[in-house]
C-alpha cells in the first residue's frame, strides 16, 4: 500500500514536470522572440559580438579551439539576421544540426569545443565587448 | 561461484558496451546536446532487477570508461560519468523503496536525473547559465527515453528474469513482475 502511494505521488510529479516542460518547449520553439545581437563565447570568454540586423549578405568565419586535449574548429555563418554553425570537426556534430537561429530562447552550443552562441536583445548586450563584426 | 559472478558481470559489460557504441554511431535524434535514447541503461536496470546496485555500479563504470575509449573523446567521459552516476544513484534509491513492480517509474526518474547530471556537468565546464534553457527539452526526452528503456527492461525481466538471478536466491519468491 505504502509503495503504491509513493509510486502514485511520483507519477503525478512526473506528469506535472512533463506538462510544464511541454508548455515551456512549445513557447521556446513557436513563440520565440528574435534577438538582435549574437554573443559568441568560448571557455566563458566573449570572443565576438555580432549585430545580426546589420548583416545584409551572408558572412562566414572560423573559430579555432585549442586546449590541452582537444583541437578543432567551428565555422560560423551569419545570414539574414540568423546565426548558426555550418561546419565543425567535433565528433557529434550536434552544433551543426542545430541549424540557423535567431531565437533568444535557445542558445547554440558545441560542448566539445566549449562554444556557446547566445542571442540577446539590445538591452542585454554587455558594454565591454571586445569587437563588433558587421558588414 | 565467484568466477561465475565475475564472468556474468563481464558479459553484461560487453552487452552494455555494444549497445552504447552502436547507439553513439546513430545520428542524433534531436539537435540538442544530451538528447538520446540511452539504451545502455537497460543493462543497468536489468542488473538492479537481477542483482544489486553494486554490480550495476561496476558495469556502469566499466562501460563508461571503455565506451569513452571506443566511441568518444575525453570530454564525453565527464558527461557520461556525471549523468550515469546520478542516474544510478537515483534509480538505486527508488528501486529500494518502490520495488520491482515500479521499474518503469524508476527508469523514468533515472533518465531525468541522468540528463540533470549531464546538464550540471555542462554548466560546470562551460560556466554559462544559458544552457539552462535546454532543461525542459531534456526533461521531456528523459521521460520519453526512460519510459522506453524501462519497458524494455520490464518485459525482458518478465520473460527471462527468473533464469538470470545470479546474486542470491533470497529474493526469488518476490520477483514476479506485472
Amino acid at each position: 500500500m505504502k509503495k503504491d502511494f509513493a509510486g502514485n505521488i511520483l507519477k503525478i510529479t512526473i506528469g506535472v514536470i512533463f506538462v510544464i516542460s511541454l508548455i515551456v518547449v512549445i513557447r521556446q520553439f513557436f513563440f520565440s522572440t528574435s534577438g538582435t545581437y549574437a554573443l559568441i563565447y568560448q571557455d566563458n570568454v566573449l570572443l565576438h559580438k555580432i549585430d545580426l540586423t546589420k548583416t545584409s549578405e551572408s558572412m562566414e568565419f572560423t573559430i579555432d579551439y585549442n586546449s590541452d586535449t582537444v583541437t578543432g574548429y567551428n565555422t560560423i555563418c551569419v545570414k539574414d539576421g540568423a546565426i548558426g554553425i555550418v561546419d565543425a570537426d567535433c565528433p557529434d556534430k550536434v552544433c551543426e544540426h542545430m541549424g540557423m537561429t535567431s531565437s533568444t530562447h535557445f542558445p547554440i552550443t558545441c560542448l566539445p569545443h566549449k562554444l556557446v552562441i547566445q542571442i540577446v536583445d539590445d538591452s542585454e548586450v554587455p558594454s565591454d565587448s571586445p569587437d563588433i563584426i558587421s558588414h | 561461484m565467484k568466477t561465475k559472478h565475475l564472468t556474468l558481470l563481464a558479459m553484461y559489460t560487453t552487452i552494455a558496451l555494444t549497445i552504447f557504441v552502436v547507439e553513439s554511431a546513430l545520428p542524433p535524434l534531436l539537435p540538442i546536446p544530451g538528447v538520446k535514447l540511452g539504451l545502455a541503461n537497460i543493462v543497468t536496470l536489468w542488473l538492479l532487477l537481477c542483482s544489486d546496485w553494486k554490480d550495476a555500479l561496476w558495469v556502469l563504470i566499466l562501460r563508461i570508461v571503455l565506451g569513452s575509449i571506443f566511441a568518444g573523446q575525453v570530454l564525453s567521459f565527464a558527461y557520461s560519468l556525471s549523468g550515469g552516476l546520478l542516474c544510478l544513484a537515483a534509480m538505486a534509491i527508488l528501486h529500494h523503496f518502490l520495488g520491482k513492480k515500479q521499474i518503469v517509474l524508476t527508469s523514468i526518474l533515472g533518465a531525468v536525473f541522468h540528463n540533470i547530471g549531464q546538464l550540471l556537468m555542462a554548466f560546470f565546464i562551460l560556466q554559462s547559465l544559458s544552457i539552462i534553457s535546454y532543461l525542459p527539452v531534456l526533461f521531456i526526452s528523459g521521460i520519453a527515453a526512460g519510459t522506453f528503456t524501462g519497458l524494455c527492461a520490464k518485459y525482458t525481466y518478465k520473460r527471462m528474469g527468473r533464469l538470470m538471478h545470479f546474486k542470491s536466491d533470497s529474493n526469488r519468491k518476490n520477483d514476479v513482475i506485472n
